[in-house]
């Protein structure tokens, strides 16, 4: 019961207590960077990042800082282009799964019962498919090879474990005393969960879809990487396959793209991590 | 999943005789070769028949390599396996190790250094480190091969693979560390809160006793229900790491059956893995039976 | 059923029948499920303003009864009338226009508050639910249902945790009035509060009462302050009614061994009065196994009888001048012998 009243801090007290979090300001920080280079790209990028504009797989140089690749595109400018993809696919995919997980797990949680039961088997179902293999199936079948499909693919396998997360809070939160009232003031079920169970258990969705993100943009990277990518595409997943081809003679090819997508999944993890620190005690230390 | 793979449109067949042999062939001849491999018939029934065969054992063939698919996944996920046991064995000690430090000394230096580490390995993208990996300690350094299971042409020595083994194995281990030491953390520090833990303490037990002998104990079992859950997960990370360094594993051999449409062995693995994911499970199930006192079958 | 409906049925607001709420707890494999009575066939009437006492230890079924009337639990038996309609057999969307009328007033005002919610969305939830004010309107309603629970209007956009117990409970008590319900269900509402701020409330709550005109069932299993509110009270044990009477009359004339021990046991200001006391033995038994034939035999100060031990007592009348119902074999037997003289300790 504790925990609960515990919970009921303003944002501001959370706002102290994250600023605090050393490791999840800069989190906060790598984020919001990666968010700005991929708003302002075509500013930043120095060369149009499909444009060959050297002759192939020259090394870093003043001109060309990240060198170019196989074709001689420049790779910084190819980076930096990438964020735009990756950031599409780790938020796309990581909103996509919020929806189709809260749902799920509202459901389930609050109605209980033969509903619950069911629903949890097909969780199950999905956990124990080795998803990778999933989507190597799919993909392959379908030849859906585009970021934005492989956003959907891995939201539609990853979004067990926030409908588990919502499912058992909501379990405590729907025999709680203010949800009693509610149900005593008349309200329906739809009004029950949006005003009353939904805003209290913000903080662990919060927590979860952040740190969802940064999975998906490496989970992208490694499909596009093995190539089941669009090779087409600018992913840093792609360029990474790219590289993996020249491992012997061009280092550089392999390095940046691979650096961005751990540096942005390092944001993302150390901001949901000092999220969490703040939101929600109860999940300290926690995967 | 079966269902799916026959809804992709256009058959392997198609696929494959047009991009290999330059569409030389007529349709007659490709409706034989469709009628050879069984895929005229309605879906149903072909359906029925792959699950008849699947309980029997017989996998079909695989329409590339031109062999049956169960010997081309048993071999390869011995492969696996051989890779895995001794990268998640090590992950696992590495794991706790860190986890039970981390926890007993709860908000220290050491504990905020191993946290962020462990979550620093936990952001690592595996394969990019396997390239990088490849790239010092094979390209520039000479020191070990770049991928595969045995050096091409020379006769396999235990030496050999074990210098093949390195780097993926170190690799897979560091990226489960991670995940493990978190977890077993946040279990010890929730065990640790507990009364009985207090109780030891007031006895005027040593702290290593509390800790390795009462709190570890009760810490391991949720540690090993969620690394249970998360197999799957790490089936497919290994898929990955098999990939970079060329180990004929199990998930190579997906990769390369999925983009050649080669439906009976990426049918086949999914359905092996899965099985082998219900097994793990299973003995996670079993283990927790050992560990708990509590429950007997 | 024994109880005897001498009051016109018109002037009864609510009317309990029988109701029974059994929890089953799910056993292990190969252990059979307990099942808990909570309540186990309680019977009684609330008429139209009248406050009724729910009175007995903790664990006995009474916070249990009152959940389940208001249909919070599915009941496992019995009926529930209010005004006259089968409460039970509505339908969800019926029950739930039903609910304007009745109410609840929880016990711990820190769990009965959505932590993410201003005291302007709490109290005008209820508007919202069931569409009757919206704009400036909304906004009159609550400002006059704060003023009218002693609460400070321009608090309102406030969260729950910034205030204190007391005023907590208030907007508790300002919530379950919004609606203008006929009937309001106060379960300890003073109970979670200081001792000083208790008897505050107390009065609020009596004036509210009077202004709404609302019939109220108090829950409670403190006597003193039973005493100062209510009008009638049955006594709770283990998941029945043994005694309920006129609050005068139960407290001048306790029948029943487990309402003597309970009102003998409030402690009265004055060291110098020497009171004889019943201490009771034991703890009530759990609801999962209760004993066979009286439920209160097994801690009875008198010696039980053979047919304690086999038989329920029913509720019967005493025949006093206000209607006296008690459930207790030695009273019975004492009436079938002398139906004119009262029992005697």
């Amino acid at each position: 019961m504790t925990q609960f009243a515990q919970r009921a801090v303003t944002w501001s007290e959370n706002w102290r207590r994250f600023r605090k979090n050393k490791a999840a300001l800069i989190g906060g920080l790598i984020v919001l960077a990666v968010v700005i280079t991929a708003i302002i790209a075509p500013v930043i990028s120095p060369y149009n990042p499909d444009d060959v504009v050297a002759g192939r797989l020259q090394p870093p140089s003043n001109k060309f800082w990240f060198g170019t690749d196989g074709i001689g595109r420049d790779c910084l400018s190819r980076v930096v282009w990438g964020s735009r993809t990756a950031l599409m696919v780790g938020l796309g995919a990581s909103l996509i799964s919020v929806i189709v997980g809260v749902a799920f797990g509202s459901i389930a949680g609050y109605y209980g019962g033969i509903i619950d039961d069911a629903m949890m088997r097909i969780c199950e179902i999905l956990l124990v498919i080795p998803s990778f293999f999933l989507y190597i199936l799919i993909v392959s079948i379908f030849r859906v090879r585009g970021p934005e499909y492989i956003a959907v693919l891995l939201a539609l396998t990853g979004w067990t474990e926030l409908a588990k997360i919502v499912r058992v809070d909501f379990f405590s939160l729907k025999e709680r005393e203010f949800t009693k009232a509610a149900i005593g003031l008349g309200a329906s079920d739809i009004h029950i969960i949006f005003r009353y169970l939904l805003p209290n258990d913000l903080a662990p969705i919060i927590v979860v879809a952040t740190m969802n993100i940064a999975g998906f943009i490496i989970m992208e990277a490694a499909l596009s990487f093995i190539g089941l990518g669009d090779p087409t595409a600018c992913s840093w997943g792609i360029m990474l396959s790219q590289g993996r081809q020249y491992i012997g003679y061009a280092w550089w090819l392999a390095t940046f793209p691979g650096l961005a997508t751990f540096i942005t999944a390092v944001g993302f993890n150390f901001l949901g991590d000092g999220l969490r620190d703040s939101l929600d005690p109860r999940l300290r230390g926690t995967i | 999943m079966f269902l799916l793979a026959y809804l992709a449109p256009g058959d392997p067949v198609t696929v494959f005789y047009l991009s290999r042999i330059g569409g030389r062939y007529s349709h007659a001849e490709l409706d034989y070769i469709r009628q050879m491999l069984g895929l005229d018939q309605p879906i149903h029934i072909q359906y029925f028949r792959w699950i008849w065969r699947m309980i029997q054992g017989d996998f079909g063939q695989s329409y590339i390599w031109n062999q049956p698919v169960l010997p081309l996944i048993r071999s390869s996920i011995l492969n696996t396996l051989r890779m895995m046991i001794p990268a998640f064995v090590l992950s696992i000690l590495f794991g706790i190790v860190t986890g039970v430090i981390s926890a007993a000394k709860q908000y220290s230096k050491t504990d905020h250094i191993v946290m962020a580490s462990s979550l620093l390995m936990w952001s690592m993208p595996w394969f990019w480190s396997g390239l990088m990996a490849i790239y010092i300690f094979s390209v520039y350094l000479h020191l070990l091969p770049t991928g595969g299971m045995y050096t091409f042409g020379q006769p396999p020595t235990v030496v050999d693979q074990i210098s093949h083994l390195i780097m993926p194995v170190l690799l897979y281990a560091t990226s489960g560390a991670g995940f493990i030491t978190r977890l077993t953390r946040s279990c010890m520090l929730e065990v640790l809160r507990e009364d009985y833990i207090m109780t030891a303490r007031m006895k005027g037990l040593k702290e290593r006793v509390v800790i390795y002998k009462h709190a570890l104990r009760n810490a391991i079992l949720p540690v090993v229900t969620v690394v249970s859950l998360y197999v799957s997960y790490l089936v497919g990370g290994a898929a990955v790491i098999e990939f970079v360094f060329a180990w004929p594993g199990v998930g190579r051999l997906a990769v390369l059956a999925a983009t050649q449409r080669d439906y009976p062995v990426v049918l086949g693995i999914n359905m092996v893995v899965a099985t082998v994911v219900l097994i793990a499970l299973l003995i996670a199930d079993i283990s927790y039976a050992y560990l708990d006192p509590r429950i007997r079958y | 059923m024994t109880l005897k409906e001498a009051i016109i049925t018109s002037d009864i607001l609510l009317k309990v029948r029988g109701l029974k709420k059994h929890f089953r707890l799910t056993g292990r494999i190969f252990k059979k499920a307990a099942v808990i009575r909570a309540v186990d066939g309680v019977s009684f009437d609330i008429h139209r303003g009248e406050t009724l006492g729910l009175v007995g230890e903790s664990g006995c079924g009474k916070t249990t009864t009152g959940l389940t009337i208001l249909r919070f639990y599915p009941p496992t038996a019995g009926s529930v009338y209010f005004e006259g309609k089968d409460i039970f057999q509505t339908t969800k969307r019926e029950m739930r226009k039903l609910r304007q009328e009745m109410q609840m007033i929880f016990q711990d005002p820190f769990l009965s508050l959505n932590p993410r919610m201003t005291v302007y969305d709490i109290i005008g939830d209820a508007f919202d639910i069931h569409g009757l004010a919206r704009g400036a309107e909304k906004d009159r309603r609550i400002i006059s249902l704060m003023k009218k629970v002693e609460l400070i209007p321009h608090h309102m956009y406030r969260y729950p945790h910034e205030f204190s117990g007391g005023q907590r409970q208030r907007i508790g008590i300002a919530r379950a009035l919004a609606l203008k319900p006929k009937f309001v269900i106060a379960d300890e509402p003073v109970s979670s509060l200081d001792i000083s701020v208790r008897a505050q409330m107390l009065n609020l709550l009596q004036d509210l009462q009077e202004e709404f005109e609302l019939t109220t069932l108090y829950i409670s299993h403190d006597l003193s302050t039973v005493k100062h509110i209510c009008d009638r009270v049955c006594v709770m044990y283990l998941g029945r009614i043994i005694e309920s009477a006129d609050v005068k009359e139960l407290f001048n004339n306790p029948l029943h061994p487990y309402t003597k021990a309970l009102i003998l046991a409030i402690p009265i200001p004055n060291p110098k009065l020497k009171r004889k006391r019943i201490v009771l033995k034991g703890s009530p038994p759990t609801p999962i196994d209760p004993p066979p034939g009286c439920r209160f035999h097994p801690r009875c100060p008198y010696t039980p009888k053979p047919i304690c031990k086999k038989e329920e007592p029913e509720l019967i009348d005493v025949g006093t001048s206000t209607k006296h119902l008690v459930a207790c074999h030695f009273i019975s037997s004492n009436l079938r012998q002398n139906p004119t003289r009262h029992l005697e300790e």
